[in-house]
């Protein structure tokens, strides 16, 4: 109690300080008030216009320990449910698919994308990170993270230090994360380069990854500050999206044979570059980035973001976003294939016999995608932090499976005590 | 190379190995502000800056003078004295001060100095020539709003406890916001800084040991701020007990117990300042209550 009451003192002292020097600088006091726990909360609505829908709710929590010391877990629910695409290209006859399972058939009509109607998932995904200083200019992060569908496990581990160098204008970080992710759907995996008709099935697989990112934070001036980052991730294994069907077309009468699973190489690099810069102007702020990236599968995608916070007032603000995405296509990527004369069983153990890859999946094809949002975030009382976000994606690519129209809309609510 | 002389009216810019110093002295005291390295023209400006500020804030708010603000308000006999928005916020400070501090800190005790003489001597006042006078202290005595104040007749301000840190955090901001470099401003022991010269780089503060004290004591400051309240020189002696110059505003006693200095490390030197001076006014609690609030502090007894 007593404690408490100095504790106060002292934040109504150094809140005095602060307006007497006309200043609200938050080096003079704000550190010296902050408040230990830190709760936000979330729900996102997705739907994408005649495919899937999602509903996804977070939960993260933090808590400022002495010295610096910052604990953090974040747990997120998501589920997904709806049609999706299954990778088979749009025939002028009507087609007919096996699910997954092998238990369900579902037909689409000529001239339709071939959505699967069946899709539904739930994920949960947990993450646990500290953050402490490991001397006055040295500080250390490290965590872990889980996460959990019906047919697929993630964990993974990272760390990373930053050190400030230059009176604290510039900082250099580096760190790494690993994840192994187990691929493990109900029916198994389907074997690779089998067709659909044939619906033999493997045991789970695995995948490997390793992330290694550099960053350099500088201080321009009072108002600027940039950031770089270079990325390199480097995962092996299983790749696939054990899903995906691509078309097998018949040369002579450009309809469907049967279709191939997807085959993915089994081993990715990528190399990304990240530049963004907020200034703050007088009242409002901009925030602009640029993201490449660089594959081995011979994606290179470019991501330029925009964002302008305009501060109506003290307690709110309207942030509207641009977004601009786009991405050129995998090596291997294919929106359908041609039997070359052969039947499908032939051109499968051709593909296998030269270890062909090959994939319809759009989002390894072509594609330019915009996002447009409106946020407006609010103070309700002292701490508590209310924002919504509504943002509308439009995306398009090699062919009219690529095209989606989606829209994003959030609820957030965030308290500090 | 000497810039110029040394004195009340004018500041003496030295160069030194990681910049220039400039020296001048005012508020009773010597004053010192580094500047890291820049041309000896914007040494010069920026020194200007430094001194101008320090004097403009010695003439406004200083009450030995009979012509600023404070003289105005301490000789209005009970009438309404008009107030800028510069003086708006020093007593907006002292209003919250006095609050926070129980009504501990108090800006109107500085009357009571007409009866309590520190001297160094034996000379105590009598406990009706305190009464006389206690009528006259009392923050909550006092009317003011944005754009006056009104005073009993016979009450007086003092900001001598917050002038000297306001001056140091107002001489940091005017120079951080012409160039920015890092400074280290120090007003007669009351320092401000923005940061360090180079990386890993902290300033070395020397804290001077009282008189008859083996201890002496070198803080680090990286940025921020130090200021340091005491009686080491004004107090009173009389029959082997030492009376402070710091005043209870509710009983016109001196404090009993005080330390003789506090000096507190803080982001800003007018909280550095206050935080020293109320921790002073708990008397024999003064660690117990810097202790409770975290704050690095270091106390001779």
């Amino acid at each position: 109690m007593q404690l408490d009451k100095k504790s106060n003192v002292y934040n109504l002292i150094a809140l005095a300080s602060c307006s007497l020097l006309g200043v609200a600088n938050p080096a003079l006091a704000a550190d010296d008030i902050t408040e230990d726990w830190k709760v936000d909360t979330a729900v996102l609505y997705y739907n994408e216009t005649d495919r899937v829908s999602a509903v996804e709710s977070a939960v993260s929590i933090s808590k400022e320990f002495s010295g610096d010391k910052i604990l953090s877990g974040k747990l997120t629910i998501d589920s997904l449910s709806g049609s999706s695409h299954n990778g088979a290209s749009i025939n002028e006859n009507a087609q007919t698919f096996t699910s997954p399972s092998g238990e369900e058939q579902y037909v689409v009509e000529a001239g339709d994308v071939p959505l699967d109607p069946n899709f539904e998932d739930d994920r949960t995904s947990f993450n646990v990170q500290m953050s402490q200083p490991l001397s006055r200019l040295v500080n250390v992060e490290y965590g872990a993270a889980y996460s959990t569908e019906l047919d697929y496990t993630s964990m993974s581990l990272n760390a990373s230090l930053t050190r400030d160098f230059n009176q604290r204008n510039t900082t250099l970080s580096a760190g790494i994360a690993v994840a192994q992710d187990e691929i493990n759907p109900h029916d198994g995996l389907p074997e690779l380069y089998s067709l659909m008709s044939d619906n033999t099935k493997t045991s789970a697989d695995t995948k490997n990854t390793v992330d290694l990112l550099l960053g350099l934070t500088q201080v321009i001036n009072r108002n600027t500050i940039m950031q770089f980052n270079y990325g390199i991730g480097s995962s092996t294994g299983y790749q696939n999206d054990p899903y995906k069907i691509v078309s097998i077309i018949s040369d002579a009468t450009g309809a469907p044979l049967d279709y191939l699973f997807e085959s993915r190489p089994d081993s990715r690099i990528k190399h990304s570059l990240y530049w963004q810069t907020k200034h703050h102007l007088e009242r409002d702020m901009v925030d602009v980035s640029v993201r490449l990236m660089s594959d081995d599968w011979g994606i290179n995608s470019q991501t330029l973001d925009l964002r302008y916070r305009w501060n109506l007032s003290e307690t709110q603000y309207l942030e509207p976003h641009v977004r601009y995405y786009n991405q050129s296509a995998a090596d291997f990527y294919q929106y359908e294939v041609s039997n070359e004369g052969l039947s499908a069983v032939q051109l499968a153990a051709q593909y296998q016999r030269d270890g062909t890859d090959v994939s319809a999946d759009y989002r390894l094809g072509e594609l330019n995608a915009t996002t447009v949002g409106l946020k407006w975030g609010a103070s309700l009382f002292k701490n508590h932090q209310l924002t919504t976000r509504l943002e509308l994606y439009q995306q398009s690519g090699n062919s009219d499976v690529a095209d989606l129209d989606a829209m994003i809309f959030q609820v957030g609510y965030g308290l500090k005590f | 190379m000497t810039i110029s002389k040394e004195s009340e009216n004018s500041f003496e810019l030295i160069p030194y190995d990681l910049g220039w110093k400039c020296c001048f002295r005012a508020m009773a005291s010597p004053c010192e502000i580094l500047i890291a390295a820049c041309s000896l023209a914007d040494a010069q400006t920026l020194a200007t800056i430094a001194f101008d500020e320090v004097k403009r804030i010695e003439k406004k708010f200083s009450r030995y003078r009979d012509d600023n603000i404070v003289f105005k308000i301490n000789n209005s006999h009970g009438t309404c004295v008009e107030i800028d928005e510069e003086v708006h916020r020093l007593l907006t400070f002292s209003d919250q001060c006095y609050h926070a501090s129980g009504g501990l800190f108090d800006i109107t005790s500085g009357v009571l100095r007409q009866v309590w003489i520190f001297d160094g001597s034996d000379r105590l006042p009598t406990t009706a020539e305190i009464e006389k006078y206690l009528p006259l202290v009392g923050w909550d005595k006092v009317k003011w709003n944005g754009q006056s104040i009104r005073l009993k007749d016979g009450m007086e301000l003092d900001f001598g406890g917050i002038g000297k840190e306001y001056a140091a955090d107002r001489v940091l901001l005017l120079l951080s916001e012409k160039k920015s470099l890092p400074y280290l401003v120090n007003l007669g022991g009351d320092i401000a800084t923005n940061g360090a010269l180079f990386s890993d780089h902290e300033w070395v503060i020397g804290i001077e040991a009282i008189a008859g004290s083996q201890m002496s004591k070198v803080l680090h400051l990286k940025d921020g701020a130090i200021a340091t309240s005491g009686d080491s020189r004004r107090y009173l002696l009389c029959e082997g007990i030492r009376y402070s110059h710091i005043l209870n505003p509710k009983t016109g006693w001196p404090i009993e117990h005080t330390p003789h200095s506090i000096t507190v490390m803080a982001p800003s030197c007018v909280q550095a300042g206050m935080l020293s001076s109320l921790a002073l006014l708990q008397g024999a609690k003064s660690e117990e209550f810097l202790d409770a609030m975290d704050v690095t502090f270091w106390s001779q007894r």
